[in-house]
């Protein structure tokens, strides 16, 4: 059993973050795990990637070949690799920053609506990123749960721990709602794309 | 009170000095022609010196003024060689406690390097901010303090490893990190560590280049930069993990290495393997080696059995004089010396030659019946094995070699693996480097496949090429 | 000790290979009588030094630990050694094209790093052990084996680069006092922090033959014209100190300022 995990947004989006967080859980898991990570030009606003494949047995080829789940969190991520995916691999994007309309027949996009719900829960749209991952872990089960919470509260041991565990909570409440989801419409949501969403 | 004062004509090189600047005039030219072709001075009147020193403070040591009795100077001369006191010999292997508690992490590339390098006894670290090494280059500024190590931030590379030398003749085991266009600029230094054998350990996280070329992108552009690139091009030991766990553990190698041969050790990795997070067991003990010290030994080779050469540190009281010039053996510039220099470059090339059997250390796969033999290095491997796996699957017989230490080059396996006529293929992140090296060693067919374009090599190209022949 | 005495005891061996009248004589006897001065032994140091005539001064002849590196690379291996341990009393011996040209960036850099090392510049205004080639201190329209029509770059005034960047040590002396000169030396080793001298220094084989003074006597006499030491030059107006050189040990750029005129 192999699982193979992209991140693509834009820098600042906290996909590092989320990658590692996913990455760490998997270890905690006794799962082999390879993760890697390659940004544009800037640090913040270029192209920004994560990749995470988590495995039963050791990994040869540490980088992502056929991944079965794409977190798409910008127009141009969703672009890169809408076309290059089938129906066997489950896009998740935020439809603030996504439209995902056109390619609904040929893919299976999972419209998580985060930074919106990181701004109803925290007033700000930090924190996007966990319940993003809350979505992705509670329609994949790619980790436990459980996993992804132990990870939290050691690695934002010194900066807001519990806040980050509530936003990943909350995505994992509205993971089961998104699978059913399929409307999006990212002329309701705010821009946040120049937001910092880092987790913490 | 008069003084005493001589002329040793044999020194004096009959320069005036003494003429111009005595003040009393005491000094002429004597009939007699020196060694330097010009007439030497001599003392006309004595009773006029008042001892002021000029003449022999501008004398190349040949006018001498009221000498101390023979046995007063012999005795200040016998007190100053006490220096050489009792001091234990010292170093070889031992075994040491992991500085992190063992057990199971999950780290970087770059991370593991900082690790293991302190695990491996590492106290310094001088370092020039490059992409993508700057994580090596922070983390060490962050943990060096805490041990006890010194960490610099050079003005440029070329500092950073006369820093490293530095520090290295001072005792401690020493290192720095680069990439591409610094690792050009070490090359000085790196020339220097083999003549004068200084132990030091030289990290270069590859970029794609030439030049600036990408520099947050992976490469192996380097491969043979690392062996070739120094001036008077004698033999180095060059080593490239494949994956983080092999990281941390090949650069605790680098370190023992570095202390056994006493010469500057160069450890590979790339812009992909530096970035990438993996699991890295780390164990209770570290079998660590020490560069040994021998009280009053040479320092320098050519050793008999063409071993490392005892090594003080500075302070030792040894007297040592270290040079990048043509030494014998207790360091004394030589350089008119044919010899000297044959024999000297010769053992420096020896010293890891005679040494090329223990040093081979490869990851072998499916050799045993292979017709294709995939040779891999560094990151590259990831890819080949993947490929070399799959190709099996559908029945082909095809292998793969990966050398974990690239140079000294192991061109004798590869020459016993070659006649069995097989064919060998060279996937590389660069132009084709080590298929050439390759070719040199063997008669068989050798296909470079090439990948300069900044990426790691997707193992389904090479999957394509061992099955259909495409590249 | 007299000089003799000390070099048969400090050197590896009396006799050197500098050519005649080398003014680098000069400066390792005022060394060594420095050092006698303090109470001081020659192994009690320990040297680095880069490539050049002045290299030699150290590793061949200081019976002392001593790491002959690279051109102009001195500096940061003494930076290395001193780091690593700091018990070690560093000394750098450099040349003028070794520390001010080839090796210009360490030396700026170890005076911002304030490295606690004693620099002893060896300035004979010119590359000797290549063939007498300009460098960074060449005197404008001097004659070398690069510049046979005359320099036409502007030298290097080396103790106010020193103090431009933040050296809080720089001294200067000529070896025509090499009583000041010894005096300076002992001063500059038992003063703590990053210090630095130029020890401006004749060479007649390769500077004075081709600048009409091929005799080290005249060059020495030249430099007793033109050399004033700090204490004499206070107090003289600008035009007194027009075409003269100040030397002694200087603490601060507003200190060494005032002795030059506008030419300089």
């Amino acid at each position: 059993m192999q699982s193979e995990v992209i991140f693509s947004g834009k820098g600042g989006q906290g996909l590092g973050v989320m990658g590692r967080i996913l990455a760490l859980a998997a270890v905690l898991e006794g799962k082999e795990v390879a993760s890697s990570a390659s940004y544009g030009g800037e640090v913040t606003g270029g192209l920004s990637e994560s990749e995470v494949v988590i495995s039963d047995e050791k990994i040869d080829f540490p980088a992502v070949l056929d991944p079965d789940v794409l977190i798409l969190l910008s127009q141009d991520s969703y672009k890169k690799y809408a076309p290059r995916v089938g129906r066997e691999a489950l896009i998740f994007c935020d439809p603030s920053f996504v439209d995902s309309r056109h390619n609904e027949e040929s893919l299976r996009v999972l419209p998580v609506h985060a930074a919106e719900k990181a701004v109803e829960s925290f007033g700000r749209g930090q924190f996007a990123n966990m319940v993003m991952l809350g979505a992705v872990i509670a329609a994949t089960n790619i980790v436990r749960p459980e996993s992804i919470i132990q990870v939290i509260s050691k690695e934002f041991e010194e900066k807001t721990p519990e806040l980050n565990e509530k936003a990943f909570k909350i995505g994992l409440g509205a993971g089961g709602q998104a699978s059913c989801s399929s409307e999006s419409d990212p002329a309701d949501g705010p821009e946040h794309g120049h937001h910092p969403t880092d987790g913490g | 009170m008069p003084h005493v004062i001589t002329v040793d004509h044999s020194l004096c090189r009959g320069c005036n000095l003494c003429m111009e600047l005595c003040p009393k005039s005491i000094f002429q030219d004597s009939a007699d022609i020196g060694p330097a072709g010009l007439k030497v001075k001599e003392v006309v009147s004595p009773d006029n010196c008042t001892g002021c020193g000029l003449c022999e403070l501008c004398c190349p040591g040949a006018i001498s003024i009221d000498p101390l009795p023979h046995e007063v100077f012999t005795s200040i001369c016998a007190e100053q060689k006490d220096r050489l006191v009792e001091r234990p010999a010292r170093g070889g292997w031992k075994q040491v406690n992991s500085l992190l508690t063992p057990g199971r992490y999950f780290m970087t590339g770059n991370d593991a390097i900082v690790e293991a390098a302190l695990a491996a006894g590492c106290r310094f670290f001088a370092g020039y901010p490059i992409t993508p090494a700057n994580e090596i280059l922070e983390e060490m500024s962050r943990r060096m303090k805490g041990l006890g190590g010194k960490f610099i931030q050079a003005e440029d590379e070329i500092a950073s490893v006369f820093m490293v030398m530095g520090a290295s003749w001072a005792g401690l085991k020493a290192m720095t990190a680069t990439a591409g266009p610094g690792f050009a600029l070490m090359q000085e230094g790196l020339s220097l560590a083999d003549m004068a054998e200084v132990p030091c350990v030289i990290v270069n996280v590859q970029r794609a280049g030439p030049s600036t070329g990408q520099a947050t992108r992976p490469a192996a552009m380097d491969m043979r930069e690392a062996r070739y690139g120094s001036h008077g091009g004698v033999q180095r030991i060059v080593l490239y993990p494949d994956s983080v766990q092999e990281t941390f553990d090949l650069t605790i190698e680098s370190f023992n290495l570095a202390e056994r041969f006493r010469v500057p050790v160069i450890l590979l990795s790339d812009g992909y393997l530096s970035h990438l997070s993996e699991k890295v067991e780390i164990g209770e003990r570290l079998r660590i080696y020490d560069r040994v010290y021998v009280p009053g030994e040479p320092a320098f080779g050519p050793t008999p059995d063409s071993s490392a050469p005892s090594m003080p540190r500075f302070g030792d009281g040894e007297d040592l004089q270290v040079t990048g010039s043509t030494h014998d053996r207790s360091g004394k510039r030589s350089t008119a010396d044919t010899s000297v220099q044959e024999n000297l470059v010769f053992y420096l090339d020896r010293k890891i030659l005679s040494r090329r059997e223990e040093l081979l250390d490869c990851e072998e796969m499916f050799l045993d019946d292979a017709e294709v033999v995939v040779v891999a290095f560094g990151t590259v491997g990831r890819s080949a094995r993947w490929a070399v796996k799959e190709a099996r699957k559908t029945g082909r017989a095809v292998g793969l070699l990966r050398p974990r230490v690239v140079y000294p080059f192991p061109s004798q396996r590869i020459t016993e693996l070659s006649k069995s006529g097989a064919k060998f293929v060279v996937p590389e992140m660069s132009q084709g480097q080590m298929s050439f090296v390759i070719s040199q060693c063997i008669t068989n067919e050798v296909v470079p496949l090439p990948q300069p374009n900044g990426q790691i090599i997707d193992p389904r190209r090479i999957f394509r090429y061992l099955t259909e022949g495409e590249w | 000790m007299n000089v003799r005495e000390l070099r048969e005891s400090c050197l590896r061996q009396v006799r050197t290979t500098f050519c005649p009248g080398c003014g680098y004589e000069i400066f390792i006897n005022c060394f060594l009588k420095a050092i006698e001065g303090l109470g001081r032994r020659m192994d009690d140091y320990c040297f680095t030094a880069g490539i050049g005539c002045s290299a030699w001064v150290p590793n061949n002849y200081f019976r002392a630990d001593n790491f002959h590196t690279a051109h102009g690379r001195a500096v940061p291996a003494a930076i290395g050694l001193k780091l690593a341990n700091p018990d070690l009393e560093v000394i750098t011996i450099g040349g003028d094209g070794d520390l001010a040209s080839i090796g210009g960036n360490h030396l700026i850099h170890a005076i911002r790093k304030r490295v606690p090392i004693a620099v002893f510049c060896l300035n004979n205004y010119l590359y000797g052990m290549t063939g007498g080639q300009a460098g960074p201190t060449t005197p404008l329209s001097s004659r070398t084996s690069t510049s046979l029509d005359g320099n036409s770059e502007e030298p290097f005034d080396l103790v106010k680069l020193v103090l431009s960047v933040g050296g809080r040590y720089a001294s200067r002396y000529p070896t025509a006092y090499p009583h000041l000169l010894k005096k300076g030396i002992e001063s500059m080793l038992a003063a703590d922090g990053f210090r630095f001298m130029e020890v401006v220094s004749q060479c007649p084989r390769q500077y004075g033959v081709r600048n009409e003074s091929s005799a080290a006597s005249s060059m020495i006499a030249w430099q007793k014209e033109h050399y004033l030491s700090k204490e004499k030059a206070r107090g003289l107006s600008s035009s007194e100190l027009n075409g003269k050189l100040v030397f002694g040990n200087f603490r601060t750029a507003g200190e060494y300022v005032q002795f030059l005129t506008e030419e300089q």
